[in-house]
């Protein structure tokens, strides 16, 4: 079940059956040839920037040779989060969100979750802000990474610990 | 479970060029497929796992959602307003259903 459990969507969900089926008389390939199929290549969002990696390599993968600039993210979390369940988040990428100068993307990754990937935002020039709030579920104790792809290609990170009293995501 | 209710805040009205703040909130279970029943059995994941902004038919923001989001999902993001028009939200369950909601915005 593992293999299944890790799928990130009904389409992987989907595509990992098919690719289990065919797979069953190749074990050697075993359960990372559906990762090779060519349907994953139109879902960027479930392979390469990381639903399933550990967080390392899904922020190594996106981010490549570019260059990553710590710090300028301004990332608002509790630092003692009391319900893992229902953590606030705002992010706020300072920008001036024109057409040649704006944030693309982006990306909360988990240090502590089952999945790395919290959640991708993707802005355009007309966005006018790129600032965004959600609540967020955190297994435990752990880092936020956020990681902003900007228009000219480079990428700002920031990292902040929260602490959380009981966790959220468990059962 | 009922259908998932959406719900949407924000300004009616807008000078043109202005960015205003869009608040949206979602009822759903968002259950994230790790938890077991009392029988051991793994939940089956159903989340949505998607949000699509448009204004005027023009895609303005998106997101992608895991299963790290909480239940019942609140967002809030900017957009910038340039004249008047519609804007178009949409969720995207597991399931494959959409679930949409629309406000008019004015310029005054």
């Amino acid at each position: 079940m593992s293999e299944l459990q890790r799928t990130s969507n009904r389409r992987d969900f989907v595509i990992a059956a098919g690719a289990c089926a065919l797979t069953l008389t190749s074990a050697a390939v075993g359960p990372r040839a559906e990762e090779k199929a060519p349907l994953l290549d139109a879902l960027p969002e479930a392979k390469a920037a990381g639903a399933t990696e550990s967080w390392e390599t899904a922020i190594n993968v996106l981010t490549g040779d570019a260059k990553v600039v710590d710090g300028r993210i301004i990332l608002e979390l509790p630092e003692i989060a009391e319900n893992g369940n229902v953590v606030p988040m705002t992010v706020m990428v300072p920008s001036a969100m024109t057409a040649n100068d704006f944030v693309r993307s982006l990306r909360i990754y988990s240090t502590g979750n089952l999945r790395p990937l919290i959640a991708t935002f993707r802005f355009t020039p007309d966005s006018g802000k790129a600032v965004v709030s959600a609540r967020i579920r955190l297994a435990k104790s752990q880092d936020i990474v956020a990681l902003a792809e900007l228009g000219d290609g480079t990428f700002l990170r920031r990292t902040k610990n929260v602490k959380v009293t009981i966790g959220g995501c468990g059962g | 479970m009922a259908t998932p209710t959406p719900r949407v805040r924000m300004p009616a009205t807008a000078k043109a060029g202005e960015t205003i703040e869009i608040k949206t909130l979602i009822s759903h279970e968002m259950e994230s497929g790790n938890r077991k029943d009392k029988d051991g059995k793994v939940i089956p994941r159903k989340i949505i796992n998607g949000f699509e902004a448009k204004f005027n038919g023009k895609q303005v923001f998106k997101t992608v959602w895991h299963p790290a989001i909480s239940a019942n999902p609140f967002m809030s993001f900017f957009v910038k307003v340039p004249e008047a028009g519609t804007f178009e939200f949409a969720w995207t369950d597991d399931d494959g259903s959409v679930y949409k909601s629309e406000q008019k915005i004015a310029i005054g």
